[in-house]
């Protein structure tokens, strides 16, 4: 009898195991290989195109820290993304909220509109935006008399990652305020008759009820943000192209430079690397923190 | 009982099955890709007649042309190439043009992934980086070489000696000006830079506040090598120089970087105060509207500016250089290279040397605008043909990207940026130093 539970516990792992393997192999395929080849590659001098290498040792990442370039995208990115984080969880928070306590009867063709931006290619979006600081901005500054909007934010370098960050959040506000939209549509309405009942006000149903049932996707949210904020790139090269004067050089668009523009690979994937730790550091930071809050 | 071995083996059929389709890269992959962006691929048997003559049999020959030059892409697919298949009857090539070229062919570079014809720069560092690997076929002694001119052939010639790309095409720099908005100024093309300055002048005298745009942006750092290059083109071996310790820009005999930042400077009080903010596409839009007269750009923006406004009067002249005359800097823009290792080399060579032709070339001349320098080319395109004719003169000489190390432009345009910015002179001859240091001492 023994034997026999033994037996068929075997098969039924065995075949688990089989069922497993697929998606194991694709993921060590596309997945662990190049990660690893990655950082082998991170202590060669490669340059990318030649056949020819040798291993250097940490000296890439050693030159990484000590690059003023390099510093300076990290102070980019942590600004650029502490402003991003803040402005998309906020805005859609706000835009959440209405749009699921307004009982307008054209909510839904408002939702269609706010994530209308979703929808749009990041590219696309960037290059309208360049045309419309150049353009539109500048001249709505000039009529109205206010010396900031009166040129180009992109031009300057104390101003051009605001012009960044409009469009990113822009972007992000759309993707991020639907997501919000069903973390609230989760909360159950007893609940809240419940707390109605208890003499709770709005500030309190929103505190004690709304916000433990929105932390999970808030979680989400957040360390989405937090990791499109650190890897942005394409709206950066669609808008500023890192400049003026390295102003807006975030990490990626340095990793894309430095590997492809200045055939440094190696250097390049080193930086990389570094970019990659920090993520993983922060969204297991911010998931533990969150994990002790939430309400499933 | 049955029903746990059924699903042991399907499990098992699947995980084979993965593996067998990520592992099978061989043979009939490689048939797969032919139609696509496999490389060299015949859909004959494993291409097994790939060294006989085209001619000789019906099979289809397919070869990959990678071009890089992407604004030529539906002039070779609709003109060039079936011309040459009236000659090749049995040879299809297919023409990949994906945007950010370069990039993705680097990529397929480092990944081995070579098309079977290229087009490439032959006299910049990363395409030397390819011919020194072996990777280019060498061209060396072919008849066809002749059909270009010996300052093209010079300036494709790799450090061994050798040739591994047929040039075709010049590119140069210089300054479009609208010469509509001058006849109706009363201003003559400027040829010294007293003469620019003055001309620039007059135009803001008659309220035009800006009259000169250029891109700040993504191309200031073509515009910025190019300038310097005017001032000195030498300035790559002074920068050697400096980055080996012997001496510093800050010196009065090594003075290169001081006069071309107070060149770009007095340029950049006619330009619009928010340039770095301008991109080609804007400036290239602005021009091509009659918004500002002078717009300094490469031959390269021909096909844009066509574009743009096909009918707009205008013509390139050079940068005069600050201390007088004028020195052009020019780059190899269009040249073809095939694979070392291609199945067909024979056919890869014979479309190179059709493309040498003069009254083929004369068509891509005709169309996509960059200046030739196959002899017999009668060139048309009325805004550059007073600088294609100073291109084949003497008074040239090799951009400095073919000679700065890799990156070494990249990083020194954000100084650039930042003078632009703040005008500190003494900033970026400082940051000029270091990076020489740093890029000549790796």
């Amino acid at each position: 009898m023994k034997n026999g539970k033994k037996k068929r516990i075997t098969e039924k792992s065995l075949s688990m195991f089989l069922f497993t393997v697929p998606a194991t192999v694709l993921y060590c395929i596309f997945f662990i290989y190049p990660i690893a080849i990655g950082i082998m590659y991170s202590f060669t001098d490669w340059n990318g195109l030649s056949k020819d290498y040798k291993f250097i040792g940490f000296s890439n990442y050693i030159t990484a820290f000590t690059n003023s370039r390099f510093q300076n995208a990290v102070k980019f990115n942590i600004k650029f993304t502490v402003m991003a984080v803040i402005l998309i969880v906020g805005l859609s928070l706000i835009l959440a909220l209405i749009f699921n306590n307004s009982k307008l009867r054209c909510m839904s063709a408002f939702r269609g509109i706010f994530f209308f931006p979703a929808v749009l290619g990041m590219l696309v979006v960037g290059l309208i935006f360049n045309e419309i600081f150049y353009r539109a901005v500048p001249v709505i500054g000039k009529a109205l008399n206010i010396s900031a909007l009166s040129s180009n934010i992109l031009a300057s370098k104390s101003t051009a990652i605001y012009g960044v960050l409009i469009v990113h959040v822009w972007l992000a506000v759309a993707m991020a305020t639907v997501m919000l939209l069903a973390g609230l549509q989760s909360a159950p309405e007893d609940l809240y008759e419940a707390a109605v009942l208890d003499g709770a006000n709005r500030w309190q149903k929103f505190k004690y009820i709304t916000m433990p049932f929105l932390l999970p996707v808030l979680s989400v949210v957040v360390i989405l943000q937090v990791k499109s904020g650190l890897t942005v790139y394409d709206i950066i090269v669609a808008l500023t192209n890192g400049g003026p004067g390295g102003a807006t050089e975030s990490l990626a668009f340095l990793i894309y430079s430095h590997g492809f523009k200045e055939v440094k690979f190696s250097y390049a994937i080193a930086e990389a690397m570094v970019l990659t730790i920090v993520i993983c550091a922060i969204s297991f930071i911010q998931t533990s923190i969150s994990n002790k809050k939430k309400v499933y | 009982m049955k029903k746990k071995w059924l699903s042991v083996m399907l499990a098992a059929v699947l995980a084979v099955s993965t593996l067998a389709g990520c592992g099978n890269s061989g043979k009939e992959s490689s048939e797969d890709t032919g139609s696509g962006q496999g490389g060299t691929e015949s859909n004959t048997d494993a291409g097994a007649d790939a060294d006989t003559s085209d001619s000789s049999d019906s099979e289809k020959i397919v070869l990959e042309f990678y071009n890089q030059k992407v604004e030529a892409e539906s002039l070779y697919n609709d003109v060039i190439i079936p011309k040459f298949q009236e000659e090749h009857p049995n040879v299809e090539i297919e023409v990949v043009s994906p945007s950010d070229a370069e990039t993705v062919f680097f990529t397929r570079v480092s990944t081995n992934d070579m098309p079977d014809i290229m087009s490439i720069y032959p006299a910049e560092f990363s395409y030397q980086v390819i011919m020194q690997d072996g990777l280019l076929a060498d061209l060396s002694g072919k008849d066809f070489l002749s059909r270009a001119t010996k300052s093209a052939i010079e300036y494709s010639t790799y450090e061994d000696g050798k040739i591994y790309a047929m040039p075709y095409g010049l590119s140069s720099y210089g300054i479009y000006c609208n010469l509509d908005m001058f006849e109706e100024a009363g201003l003559e093309l400027p040829e010294t830079w007293d003469d620019l300055i003055a001309c620039l002048d007059a135009f803001v005298a008659k309220g035009m506040e800006k009259p000169l745009i250029f891109d700040g942006k993504g191309s200031l750092a073509q515009f910025a090598e190019r300038l310097i290059g005017i001032v000195d083109k030498d300035f790559a071996t002074v920068c050697e120089s400096v980055g080996k310790g012997e001496g510093s820009f800050a010196d009065a005999d090594k003075n290169q970087v001081r006069i071309f930042s107070e060149a770009l400077l007095e340029l950049a009080k006619y330009a619009p105060d928010d340039i770095l903010g301008i991109g080609r596409d804007q400036g290239t839009a602005d021009f091509c509207n009659g918004v500002y007269p002078m717009y300094i750009g490469g031959t390269f923006y021909m096909a844009d500016i066509l574009a743009g406004n096909a009918d707009l009067n205008c013509t390139m002249i050079p940068i005069p250089k600050p201390d007088g005359g004028y020195s052009l800097p020019i780059n190899v823009d269009i040249a073809l290279g095939y694979y070392v290792e291609t199945e067909h080399p024979e056919i890869c060579e014979a479309f190179i040397e059709f493309m040498s032709r003069p009254e083929i070339y004369q068509i891509m001349a005709d169309n996509e605008g960059t200046p030739t320098c196959i002899e017999g080319v009668d060139y048309k395109i009325k805004a550059l043909q007073d600088i294609s004719e100073k291109i084949v003169g003497d008074n040239t000489f090799l951009t400095l990207v073919n000679f700065w190390p890799s990156g070494w432009r990249t990083e020194w345009t954000i100084y650039v940026q930042n003078l632009i910015s703040d005008g500190d002179i003494d900033a970026l001859i400082t940051e000029t130093d270091r990076i020489c240091k740093d890029y000549y001492n790796q």
